[in-house]
């Protein structure tokens, strides 16, 4: 206790002698910070692989982000397409700057009725990073869309939509 | 006062150069996904036309098979024992699809593979008959009978043989 009185008497000594003694000097210094756009996105087009026709053997469709389809398996695509459609996204923020794109990891599943079908495999264009050319980028997104044997005929729609999300980079 | 300045403005300085840093919030938006899946519409020839065996006699005639089965005879033809039947196709597709039938209008000709002699298959009829949205299918299924009409020329143009022929039928579904 008395070597601690000691030491807080030398610390008040040296601090009020330091007090005493400072030399006044000073210097500038530049502080910049720059405010950039919250970068915002929007869906504009939802997915639609169109119409399918599903056979006795399971099968899938690709839909790439450029819209274009393409079957495997026992799938076969119908003269009659239907609508079909990549996602569609307006990426917004500050020119110049890129971003990241997480698309889903897991399946989404679509339904009609009691019937399901899962879409996975989530593609985009761009990817895995975007750039806000003049402050906008058009993200578009594809899947592939897994059909059953015998897969019953219904429109199929995602219960839960699926989530893309974006950051800067 | 001037000792506070000085201790706020190295902290600044402090701060610049441990590059203390804001991040910007990740934003997401959602989207849904569609899909159709269309019944796959078919159509499979399950009984073949056939007008049966017969002979022409002297001057020929005609045979008019109903989509029935049953076969009615005008000119000098004489039926032999031989199977005649008219044509069924098994349709399917979606549960109670309308589709159109159209049968040949053109005569079809079919033709004696040894002798290249031809008869004329003319007057198609069908059940249910031709036309838009005449047929519809029930449970995703129906069958669809054809008949026609055969013109048979004397023995001499149409000597004795198997004579055979293609034709189509369109089933539309819309």
């Amino acid at each position: 206790m008395k070597h601690m009185k000691k030491l807080i008497s030398f610390a008040i000594l040296m601090f009020a002698f330091t007090a005493a003694t400072f030399a006044q000097v000073s210097a500038t210094a530049s502080a910049t910070a720059t405010i950039v756009s919250p970068i915002a996105i929007l869906k504009t087009v939802d997915m639609n692989f169109g119409n399918v026709a599903a056979s006795a053997a399971a099968g899938t469709v690709i839909l790439t982000p450029a819209g274009t389809r393409s079957a495997t398996g026992g799938v076969t695509l119908p003269a009659t397409a239907g609508t079909v459609a990549a996602a569609s996204f307006t990426v917004t923020g500050t020119a110049g700057y890129t971003y990241s794109i997480t698309l889903p990891g897991a399946p989404t599943t679509i339904t009609s009725g009691g019937n399901n079908m899962t879409v996975d495999v989530f593609t985009s264009n761009p990817t895995p990073t975007g750039t806000l050319v003049g402050g906008t980028s058009t993200l578009t997104v594809g899947a592939t869309l897994n059909v059953g044997a015998n897969q019953v005929a219904g429109v199929y729609v995602s219960a839960t939509p699926f989530t893309v999300t974006v950051n800067y980079n | 006062m001037r000792r506070l300045k000085i201790i706020i403005f190295s902290l600044i300085c402090l701060l610049q150069i441990t590059g203390i840093k804001s991040y910007a919030q990740p934003v997401a938006a959602t989207g849904h996904i569609f899909a159709e899946i269309i019944p796959v519409y078919s159509a499979t020839e399950t009984s073949q036309l056939n007008f049966g065996r017969f002979s022409p006699g002297i001057q020929g005639g005609r045979i008019i098979l109903t989509p029935q089965s049953t076969v009615a005879v005008q000119g000098s033809i004489f039926t032999g024992s031989g199977m005649h039947n008219a044509a069924s196709f098994l349709v399917s597709g979606d549960f109670d699809a309308a589709y159109s039938i159209t049968l040949p209008s053109a005569p079809v000709v079919i033709t004696n593979t040894s002798s290249s002699r031809t008869m004329q298959v003319t007057d198609w009829v069908s059940v249910p008959g031709p036309g838009i949205d005449s047929g519809m299918l029930q449970d995703g299924f129906q069958v669809v009978y054809v008949g026609a009409t055969l013109k048979v020329g004397t023995l001499n143009d149409n000597p004795v043989g198997i004579y055979t022929g293609s034709y189509v039928i369109t089933f539309d579904f819309y």
